[in-house]
């Protein structure tokens, strides 16, 4: 899984996964992580992750992981990827995001439903390839 | 394949030195029911409460709704998979106590449980405040994971639900209702003419804390597969997840699938209800195309005319719903889908994640948004201290004066996706 | 209690005064009287309310001086102190619906009091205010009256109370883009399967989530052969011969026109301008070809790239016009340009 990279703003998911994967870690808001997902995105990497996450509403969790494929050199923009980040950062937009809230007893629980959604993927990921 | 369901119509639940159902009233002994539940060994301690239609009592965090069930003839028994053994259900006698429920509670995710009240405004919202409730509260043992925490809870309340089940193996229903679902060859001699329908359900399955288990098999690990519709009434679909309380689909959800009920009303009359898909939510984005693809594909085999498709969860299912809608109706067959909506607070936002113009028959359930004032009520089985944290909750949730305020997203099954509720939106 | 105080204003049509010949009519008041339909609302609000003025303006007047006609009309509110303002009902009368709903949504504005109005569903004056205010849909035509009235008297008499609106289906108004929750009659699964059923049969039904609008249009193959093509030029930018023979309108356009440009090279300032209102006209009115571009078409032929400019263009103001008449403009334009053998279309708008 060499050109798998998991982009991440959430810590237990470096801590977590770091020993199997390329992790990159950044402490930055939701839509932030997502921009910087965007970014790679533009410059060919595909998106392994669907970039929303299910059930926990957008502004309601502080974290957010999305697993890509590195571009290969010279790759195109992967126009289904491009098109689910683009709409993964609008629907956050449209959401306001309740910082105030987020006090450390919930944050552990965001950070581990964060990861138990990623991880899951990690268990598709390491067994299909496609 | 052929199922009786014999109803037996509980009218009250009351605690007694001996268990039994008589004259319509279910006694429990509560220290029975605990031994059972304690058989979870991540469980420190259970309490059991009861919940009436119109007591002043808010019960939260819900996890689980079950109905308990029996089986009294035919192959298996209920939950298969996981509470008996595997064989394959939904044909013979199975009896149901109608009009109650065993509801599972504890803090698990604090964030991701939800509400029931038994009276006032949010009792019109859920499901679960027309029903004769058995509380079940559990505690972990120190230093749990969260997520053995979860399926210590969902066990237990599996085995409590079952345990009280097996007290109306011998009683004689008050009603049966007789499902029946030819196999395929034989569904077409008998109804030629009539359009070939199916149920497709989606299940959540998006990793821990965010599964479903078929056959005791967790969902996301499956392609989708056909089943027979009285196979799940025999509790072979059950959920393990703690997603939003509105649109997750609890075990008695499973068990009562109205989807299920509307097409077996239609079968043989206007409809030929040949079967239902199950299918998941999984996170990956080749498992969704991969998911996708198979349940058109099996839409295809089935030669049929239309489906109804149910979502469960918000978000990244949308984008599963969708490719389904798309892929089915590209198959020639024609859909309707049932989902709800995130059109924020003010109700105007986009409602869906994700929108085609292939999805032009759509059923919701109602804005997960909307705010509601839910009144203090007198007694609160379970705990208030996580309510501000439940998703569609905010730190100004708890009002001074003890009431609520709060997003629909946190009431139990106010939103279902699998239409058991009345509540719409235009 | 007393009763609810309503003011009702209507066009010169419905006040009997006259047709189009008397469109220029004023802005006039009638103290304590009911005129045309304010009579059959003043019946449906039986005890409870009462129309106690009818206020009578002329549908040119009002959309050619809308600041003095809506002033003059505040005034009279202010004074007269209704608890409800109602408009209509303009049924598919254009711009009698755009006035309702304009003078409708500046009196909420303005004075803080509720309103209501009523008209079929494609007037243009749907698309510009619904989001402000409560529209009754009604039928396209006046016959539909006695109807508009049973469903505006309700929802009147809630607004006036100041009760909870329910969703655009239970009280009947035109849905406001914005989610409102209701319970239904039945369960969500029985209404997915009679929904299920009516799809089945292929008979009408209604989605309760219509997905947000995809009015996408396949292209058509490319033209293979230009150097033989016919070329047409169709503009939503009101290129118009000077003086705008037609007179379309600056807004929200009842039709389009049709000229011919037989021998003309080039659009000058002396020849064309725009009738397009709501952007800086400067630079189309100086050089038109900026937005019809009749002078690089005359190239092209010229050069032998394409066949030739057909000796017709059409246009029309794109400008608020509402979507139900751009697409009747389309289709007739369409019409006459497959006629003409016309191969393609090189469309612009401002």
């Amino acid at each position: 899984m060499k050109s798998t990279v998991i982009v991440t703003n959430n810590p237990l998911v470096v801590r977590k996964l770091s020993d199997r994967f390329e992790v990159s870690f950044e402490e930055q808001g939701y839509l932030e992580l997502l921009e910087r997902v965007r970014d790679l995105v533009h410059k060919g990497a595909v998106l392994l992750t669907h970039p929303q996450a299910g059930s926990i509403k957008p502004g309601e969790t502080p974290y957010r992981t999305v697993m890509v494929r590195m571009p290969s050199a010279g790759a195109q923009v992967d126009a289904e990827s491009l098109s689910l980040i683009e709409s993964a950062i609008a629907t956050t937009r449209k959401f306001p995001v309740r910082t105030r809230e987020f006090r450390p007893g919930s944050l552990e629980d965001f950070q581990l439903v964060d990861y138990s959604l990623i991880s899951s993927a990690v268990e598709s990921a390491t067994q299909c390839h496609s | 394949m052929k199922l009786e369901l014999g109803k037996i119509f509980i009218k009250d639940i009351q605690f007694a030195p001996e268990s039994k159902i008589e004259d319509g009233i279910l006694y429990v002994n509560a220290d029975e029911l605990t031994a059972v539940a304690m058989t979870e060994e991540k469980l420190k301690s259970v309490s059991f409460d009861i919940a009436r239609p119109g007591e002043s009592v808010r019960i939260t965090p819900v996890k689980d709704v079950i109905e308990p069930r029996v089986k009294v003839e035919g192959p298996g028994g209920v939950f298969p998979g996981v509470i008996n053994k595997v064989t394959t259900v939904g044909s013979g006698k199975t009896y149901a106590l109608k009009g109650m429920a065993v509801v599972t509670a504890g803090p698990i995710v604090g964030f991701q449980e939800g509400v029931i009240d038994m009276c006032g405004l949010g009792a019109e919202y859920t499901p679960f405040s027309k029903t004769m409730n058995l509380c079940l509260v559990a505690e972990p043992v120190d230093g749990v994971e969260k997520h053995e925490y979860e399926e210590a809870v969902r066990l237990a309340g599996l085995k409590v639900a079952t345990k009280i089940g097996e007290l109306a193996r011998d009683l004689t229903p008050d009603e049966v209702e007789t499902y029946e679902t030819p196999d395929i060859a034989e569904g077409m001699k008998l109804y030629p003419d009539l359009p070939r329908v199916a149920y497709v359900q989606m299940l959540q399955s998006q990793g821990l804390l965010h599964d479903t288990y078929v056959y005791g098999v967790d969902a996301k690990k499956i392609l989708p597969t056909i089943l027979y519709p009285t196979e799940i009434m025999d509790g072979a679909i059950i959920s393990g997840n703690c997603v939003s309380a509105c649109d997750k689909n609890p075990t008695y959800v499973h068990e009562n699938n109205k989807v299920v009920e509307e097409l077996y009303k239609q079968h043989g009359k206007t409809i030929n209800f040949v079967g239902q898909i199950i299918t998941n939510e999984n996170v990956y984005l080749a498992d969704k195309e991969r998911s996708s693809n198979q349940t058109a594909k099996l839409c295809r085999m089935l030669g049929l005319d239309a489906v109804i498709v149910s979502q469960e969860g918000f978000g990244n299912p949308d984008t599963d719903l969708i490719m389904n809608c798309k892929k089915i109706e590209a198959e020639g067959v024609k859909t309707v889908i049932i989902t709800d909506e995130y059109a924020g607070r003010d109700g105007k936002s986009q409602s869906l994640a994700d929108a085609d113009p292939a999805a032009d028959a759509v059923v919701t359930g109602g804005n997960a948004n909307e705010l509601v004032h839910l009144p203090k009520l007198d007694r609160v089985i379970g705990t208030l201290a996580y309510v501000n944290k439940i998703a569609g909750a905010s730190e100004s949730t708890l009002q001074p004066d003890g009431s609520l305020e709060v997003e629909l997203q946190v009431i139990t099954g106010a939103t279902n996706e699998t239409g058991f509720g009345t509540l719409s939106a235009r | 209690m007393a009763k609810i105080r309503v003011i009702h204003y209507i066009n010169q049509f419905f006040a009997q005064i006259g047709g189009e010949e008397k469109a220029d009519y004023p802005v006039e008041f009638r103290d304590g009287e009911k005129v045309g339909p304010g009579l059959a609302l003043s019946a449906g609000f039986g005890d409870e309310a009462e129309i106690v003025g009818t206020i009578i303006c002329g549908d040119s007047f009002f959309n050619e001086h809308i600041d003095e006609a809506s002033a003059q009309i505040i005034d009279i509110l202010k004074e007269h102190k209704p608890d409800l303002f109602v408009a209509g009902p303009a049924f598919n009368a254009g711009r009698y619906g755009v006035a309702c709903a304009t003078i409708c949504a500046k009196v909420q504005e303005e004075l803080h009091i509720p309103v209501l109005t009523a008209m079929y569903v494609e007037n243009p004056g749907v698309d510009l205010y619904k989001k402000d205010i409560y529209i009754v849909p009604t039928k396209n035509s006046a016959a539909g009256m006695k109807d508009a009235v049973k469903k505006m008297v309700p929802l009147a008499l809630k607004l006036a109370k100041g009760e909870k609106i329910g969703a655009s289906c239970e009280d009947n108004y035109i849905n406001q883009g914005v989610r409102v929750n209701f319970f239904e009659d039945k369960p969500g699964a029985a209404r997915a399967v009679d929904m299920l059923l009516k799809k089945i049969a292929g008979k009408p039904y209604t989605t309760e989530y219509p997905m947000p609008s995809f009015d996408r249009v396949d292209p058509n193959p490319p033209v293979t052969d230009l150097a033989h093509a016919k070329v047409a030029l169709v503009t939503s930018g009101g290129i118009v011969p000077k003086g705008n023979p037609d007179h379309i309108e600056s807004s929200n356009a009842s039709k389009f026109g049709e000229y011919d440009i037989t021998g003309v090279d080039d659009l000058t300032a002396d020849t064309y301008e725009t009738a397009h209102g709501g952007y800086d006209p400067t630079y189309a009115n100086e050089d038109a070809d900026r937005v019809l571009p009749v002078d690089v078409m005359r190239e092209f032929e010229k050069e032998g790239l394409i066949g030739s400019l057909h000796n017709k263009y059409y246009a029309t103001v794109g400008n608020g016009t509402a979507v139900a008449s751009a697409k009747k403009f389309g289709e007739e334009i369409a019409k006459r340009l497959k006629a003409d053998g016309v191969d393609a279309v090189i469309l612009t708008s401002t």
